[in-house]
């Protein structure tokens, strides 16, 4: 095929699913599964499918059992960041620690508030209503909100899927103590034949020891108290 | 001194996937004007070659080492030319596809049925430039053509709550399993401190099994009880909030999986499988 290069097109679209971090057997496979019509096709010698699969390999590792560079590497690279400002500075950050050349400290990041888990408090059974809350998740410095809203079953190619998604952002909390709960992130997901979206909103700060119960409410509406004490 | 041939790899590595974001950005344009950020007017720096200088100035990389990932970069940011495709090329594409299709098709019928991997190959063979948008079309009809999703009537009703054991290993921990009226969705998090000043991983309170490595947040999710019942997954998913790419930062990833059918009245307790780890739930 003239003007064809099969190299550069894998290099965009193994890009396009990950960028230095590990894909998902789900999406190994499906790279595996173009890297196999590629050959079949004629279209990639099996040494460059070769090639790839390899470093298909390589980079599925788990990023935090990766090891590091020497401590000099990392003082150069951590001093080589702090000259850098602006534009480009995040593909160079993500490169240094992708290579092992940077530590997640020498970003002066802090520790996500989602890690060590204080306690869950299951939500008590409500009726039903736009979305139905299961649980909550209190870390020392958040709350994640656990909850789900049902979806109509959608027929194939109508594009009515990304319109029937719910919002976290509709999401609040209050409590008995008149603490001032901040949304700042969350995920959801909708399982493939559940028509179900899964949701988790976090919350900022924690519920303050004293606290009796968390209401939460969507777009103003309560959906059910969940008690603390 | 010359970075080891291990070493030598994983720059290699880093470096092929950097140049690939330019390719992608240069070829998929439309995936990354809505996320720009740059004012407008501003200058727009090479792509790629920041990665580039930052290897070379830590002394990873000798000049003439980055001069051709320079040269590479620089060669990735042009545009792709258009390609030629003889008819010989194209019936073969489409016989690929037919026979994908039936695949699909035969998959479904088994129970397999997200056509994913073959939309992954139409997407494939759209960025090669092998197939065009007449041609998505025809292939997007034919492999839904009269046949909606086998989607489930939807987990309507949330029934029950159930924490999971206070207990992690591997720095996994079951948070909750949530009971519907047709299926289950279990909640889990796999976490684990990032390496403090000391040089250390300080294993969180409720960990079981702080020397051992974590657990994949790709491993197989089971769900199993003690009446026997079959559950199939319905499907699932996670995330990170950034902080899978570190090398040696905090880990934390919220996940969640569903499953079908719903708890069978009689069952005492569930088991959920993560790969080699396994977790009972007494109901």
């Amino acid at each position: 095929v003239s003007g064809l290069d099969v190299d550069r097109f894998l290099a965009g679209y193994y890009a396009s699913r990950a960028t230095h971090g590990p894909l998902s057997p789900e999406l190994q496979g499906d790279v595996s599964f173009v890297l196999d019509a590629l050959e079949e096709l004629g279209l990639a010698e099996p040494e460059l499918t070769a090639d790839w699969r390899s470093l298909l390999e390589r980079l599925g590792r788990s990023p935090v059992e990766q090891e590091l560079l020497p401590p000099e590497v990392r003082g150069r690279a951590s001093a080589y960041l702090s000259t850098r400002a602006g534009l480009g500075t995040l593909e160079v950050r993500r490169a240094l620690e992708a290579l092992g050349a940077l530590s997640w400290r020498d970003t002066g990041e802090r520790e996500p508030e989602t890690l060590a888990i204080e306690r869950v408090v299951i939500a008590p059974w409500h009726p039903p209503a736009a979305i139905a809350v299961s649980s909550l998740v209190v870390y020392a410095r958040a709350v994640d909100v656990n909850w789900y809203a049902g979806l109509e079953p959608i027929a194939a190619g109508d594009g009515a899927l990304a319109r029937a998604l719910p919002t976290t952002a509709a999401i609040s909390l209050e409590d008995d103590l008149g603490t001032g709960y901040r949304a700042f992130g969350g995920n959801s997901t909708m399982p493939g034949d559940a028509c179900t979206v899964a949701a988790r909103t976090a919350f900022a700060p924690a519920p303050p020891i004293g606290a009796q119960h968390i209401d939460v409410f969507r777009h103003g509406e309560r959906i059910v108290r969940v008690p603390l004490a | 001194m010359p970075p080891s041939a291990h070493w030598q790899q994983r720059i290699d590595d880093v470096l092929r996937v950097e140049l690939g974001g330019v390719v992608d950005r240069t070829d998929a344009p439309w995936l990354y004007s809505s996320y720009s950020t740059r004012p407008t007017g501003a200058p727009v720096p090479p792509a790629g070659v920041g990665a580039v200088d930052a290897i070379e100035q830590i002394g990873l990389l000798d000049p003439t080492q980055a001069d051709q990932w320079r040269a590479r970069m620089a060669e990735a940011a042009r545009p792709r030319p258009a390609i030629e495709v003889s008819p010989a090329l194209r019936a073969r594409v489409h016989d690929l596809l037919g026979e994908a299709v039936r695949e699909a098709r035969a998959a479904r019928a088994l129970g397999d049925a997200r056509p994913a991997r073959l939309s992954a190959l139409l997407d494939a063979l759209r960025r090669l430039g092998l197939l065009d948008d007449a041609d998505m079309r025809w292939w997007s009809d034919i492999l839904y053509a009269g046949e909606p999703l086998p989607f489930e009537p939807r987990l309507e009703r949330l029934e029950r709550s159930i924490a999971g054991p206070p207990e992690r290993r591997r720095g996994l921990r079951i948070l909750s399993l949530d009971l519907f009226d047709r299926g289950v969705f279990v909640r889990l998090q796999i976490a684990r401190n990032g390496r403090a000043e000391d040089g250390l991983v300080h294993p969180l309170g409720d960990e079981l099994e702080p020397d051992a490595p974590l657990a994949s947040q790709f491993a197989v999710v089971r769900l199993g009880d003690d009446v026997g019942t079959a559950y199939r997954v319905l499907g699932g998913g996670g995330g990170s909030g950034g902080t899978a790419r570190r090398s040696d930062g905090p880990f934390v990833w919220h996940w969640l999986m569903a499953f079908a059918p719903h708890v069978p009245e009689g069952a005492r307790a569930l088991v959920v499988d993560v790969g080699e780890l396994q977790f009972e739930v007494v109901l």
